[in-house]
């Protein structure tokens, strides 16, 4: 997989260069001038990023918009919003806003199998989206073991059992002393209902560093979602890059309906925290 | 790229043709093989822009090479009365390069053998063998002092076409054409090589295709005004099942074939076509029009703002070919007793399976694997106006199109219509040529048309922790018109050779080749290649 990744970086590399070299020769009989656009049309989008576990009150909505581009990188959020999650078709369930912008239900459970409608009233605006909860992937095993004999420095890795004849997707997200340091995405569709072991995990621990390995198992959509952001925040920052980077660049797909960015995602969620170089 | 007219029959010996231009030069060399049965006719060509570079550049552009060159070859044969032989060739590339960097070149390079045999002065046929490559090339040197070695990228389509073309005129109101074709292609979207630390070797959509079709079609004049062309081709296309090849080893148990590899399909249709022409007098005249064609190879192209990168996509088992029906109405009428032509058509295609990217599909990989490929339909429709002015001191023509192109794709943009990147809706062009007196001549083009299609970064939010962009919707947003005024003068000595002045952009509009998004940057820069050239080219016969 660590090769994949490398051919397809120098792939980019190569049309990168291929591009800058254009640029530089153009630059030469070129003309760079301000301009203006009007971006007014596409006005402020709403931004719902919600979420259901099966884990009791693990469950969060939080909603705010869009900054133009070139404003500092505060996001309003939306307070006062009327949020509700319902249950297959059970007496919906309101959330409360519990920060600016953050809206929870504290007493609600979600279980695999049932589908959950989001459904965000704000501004005369109805926004919605279903999810259905997968069933949950359990840890096998998580180690983290030394990164060579008799070294100080650790990393993690962890086994799971595949549901067999299932798309399983899922997310494992690490955390380093309560500091998300990366997230990694996983499909099934070359080791169904097999055992993997998840060891391209590369966060390095020191001795005494508290990990937590999050896993969530989520809907195609939401691995989607994630994968594009992924492509996304790789794609930011180069000059270049920014405008000539072959992905064609675009919103991540998303489950909300009436043109919200973000997603909805109803998963199940299995933590393990462990302290490096601890007994075991 | 160029137009030569076949070798002249009427030979009267060896001509050498020469032009010699601030932008590019040319040599053109005309003759007889062996006199009044064959004749030659060779030319090339070489801009040399890189020599500018190389004076005026930047240091790391001092080593640099940009330039384009070709060579173009015919020749005819008469083998006897009733058969003749045309031999004809193209070669041409595209090189640009910093040495010790990387070298890039684009090719291109057809050879045509055709047979004309006339069997009697009623049946002809025309028999061609095509060769045709198109090829594209990276090589990356490695940076100095790295473990890398070179990295090189290749992409390759190869077509072999061979193909009958008979004509059959039974009477002055009945013509017949009929004939096939068989195309052999080879296509190498992507092999990718490295040397070094981390080597590596990797083809990946490596396939043959064949293509077949018989046609034939009728031309009947009906009556005085009503003359009916209609016909039928049936086109087959097969595509091989060929597997890809990787030459690394699988790292962390994973195996590598998640690339699927080529596999075999075969499809094929009927593609009826039929135009009515009705005449309600000399010089007015209807045309009612309908077709049906297949497309075996898909064109995509990526709507970021300003990426050169198309990519050539044959169909496969998962990728379907695109069929399209059009219907166009038109409308012809001689003004000016027949020295103005006036034409105003009208049209409407429908065309289904149409093939384009995914949200954030990678561009490169998605087509080798065709994984991240979505499907939909489309449709145009549109009207075209030209005025043509053929005779007298000033001739040339005036055209405009008004059109829409939409897309409709379950996957893009919540299945919501959008327009494809080259979507034009006006499409103005003015040409003219001007005969000032025997000496001077003057030629004048004007162009506008309505900026690409593409998909812009508006805004900004933060999701799960990270600021990403917000983009609109696909293709929502449009690059600036598009204009552009060239003007030319042309001068002819007494002997008959040449000079050439013209201006290239004569009014120097920065028209946009990208708009770059800057990162905490309110408004983008817009980026533009040339403001107005100028050239001179003498041209000189011997």
């Amino acid at each position: 997989m660590k090769k994949i990744t490398r051919i397809i970086q120098i792939l980019h590399k190569q049309i990168l260069l291929l591009l800058l070299a254009l640029m530089v020769l153009i630059d030469l009989s070129c003309y760079r001038d301000p301009f203006s656009i009007d971006l007014s049309e596409f006005g402020q989008t709403i931004v719902i990023e919600g979420y259901i576990t099966d884990q009791l009150g693990l469950n969060s909505v939080r909603i705010s918009r869009t900054v133009p581009r070139g404003r500092r990188n505060e996001f309003p959020a939306i307070t006062n919003a009327v949020v509700t999650i319902q249950e297959d078709s059970e007496t919906p369930v309101q959330l409360f806003e519990t920060g600016p912008g953050i809206y929870q239900a504290t007493d609600m459970t979600g279980q695999p199998g049932h589908t959950y409608t989001l459904t965000v009233i704000t501004g005369g605006n109805k926004y919605s989206a279903s999810s259905t909860m997968p069933q949950a992937l359990e840890f096998n095993r998580v180690e983290l073991y030394q990164t060579a004999p008799g070294a100080t420095t650790y990393r993690p890795r962890c086994t799971l059992n595949d549901h067999a004849g299932i798309n399983n997707f899922y997310l494992l997200n690490i955390y380093r002393n309560d500091f998300l340091e990366d997230t990694y995405l996983y499909h099934d569709a070359l080791n169904d209902g097999e055992e993997v072991m998840l060891d391209n995990i590369s966060v390095y621990l020191e001795a005494r560093d508290r990990v937590l390995l999050e896993l969530l198992t989520v809907n195609k959509i939401i691995y989607e979602f994630f994968d594009t952001l992924d492509e996304l925040q790789e794609s930011e920052g180069d000059e270049v890059a920014d405008s000539f980077i072959p992905i064609t660049t675009i919103n991540p797909t998303t489950n909300l309906e009436n043109g919200a960015l973000g997603y909805f995602s109803a998963h199940t969620t299995r933590k393990y925290i462990r302290t490096a170089g601890a007994p075991f | 790229m160029s137009s030569f007219d076949t070798p002249s029959d009427v030979n009267i010996g060896q001509i050498l043709e020469i032009g010699i231009g601030s932008i590019f030069s040319r040599l053109t060399l005309e003759g007889p093989i062996v006199k009044d049965k064959s004749s030659y006719i060779i030319s090339g060509r070489r801009t040399y822009a890189d020599l500018f570079t190389r004076l005026f550049g930047p240091d790391e552009v001092q080593s640099s090479s940009l330039y384009f060159y070709d060579f173009n070859l015919k020749t005819n044969y008469r083998i006897s009365q009733k058969d003749r032989l045309y031999i004809s060739g193209y070669f041409g590339r595209d090189v640009l390069g910093f040495s010790g960097i990387f070298r890039n070149t684009w090719g291109n390079e057809t050879a045509t053998a055709r047979w004309n045999h006339v069997f009697n002065d009623k049946l002809f046929i025309n028999s061609s063998l095509i060769f045709s490559n198109f090829n594209y090339h990276v090589k990356i040197e490695p940076e100095e002092n790295s473990d890398d070695g070179t990295v090189e990228t290749e992409n390759n389509i190869n077509a072999l076409t061979f193909k009958s073309d008979f004509q059959y005129f039974l009477n002055t109101r009945n013509n017949f054409s009929f004939g096939g074709q068989y195309v052999f292609y080879k296509f190498l979207p992507g092999k990718f090589s490295a040397t070094g630390n981390g080597a590596f070797f990797l083809e990946v959509g490596r396939r043959t295709a064949r293509m077949a079709a018989l046609y034939a079609s009728h031309e009947y004049s009906a009556t005085e005004w009503l003359k009916l062309n209609y016909g039928l081709r049936y086109s087959q296309f097969m595509v091989d099942r060929l597997g890809d090849v990787y030459d690394f080893d699988d790292e962390d148990g994973i195996p590598i074939m998640e690339f699927r590899s080529a596999e075999a399909a075969n499809y094929g249709g009927l593609e009826p076509r039929l135009t009515a022409n009705f005449e309600l007098n000399k010089s007015t005249s209807f045309k009612l029009g309908y077709a049906r064609t297949y497309q075996y190879i898909h064109v995509l192209s990526n709507s970021a703002p300003g990426t050169p990168l198309n990519v050539w996509q044959p169909s496969s088992s998962r990728v379907s070919p695109q069929r399209a029906d059009q219907v166009s109405l038109g409308f012809f009428n001689k003004l000016g007793h027949g020295s103005y032509d006036l034409s105003v058509e009208l049209f409407h295609k429908e065309m289904k399976n149409q093939v384009d990217f995914k949200n954030g599909a990678d561009i490169i990989l998605s087509t080798l694997f065709e994984s991240d490929l979505a499907f939909g339909k489309g449709k145009a429709y549109g009207l075209e106006i030209m005025l043509r002015k053929r005779t007298g001191k000033l001739t040339g023509w005036i055209g405009y199109s008004l059109a829409r192109a939409e897309r409709i794709f379950h996957e893009i943009n919540n299945g919501l219509s959008f327009p494809p990147k080259f979507d034009r809706t006006h499409d103005f062009s003015f040409v003219m040529m001007y005969k000032i007196n025997p000496r001077w001549s003057f030629a004048a083009n004007w162009v506008y048309f309505t900026g690409n299609a593409i998909t812009i970064p508006y805004g900004k939010y933060r999701i799960n922790g990270s600021v990403i962009d917000a983009y609109s919707p696909r293709n929502a947003y449009r690059m600036p018109d598009y204009h552009r005024l060239d003007i030319n003068f042309t001068y002819t000595t007494k002997n008959g050779n040449t000079w050439n002045f013209s201006l290239y952009n004569a009014y120097g509009r920065r028209n946009a080749y990208a708009l770059l998004f800057h990162e905490n940057e309110a408004m983008p820069v817009k980026l533009s290649l040339f403001s107005f050239m100028p050239s001179v080219t003498y041209n000189f016969k011997f």
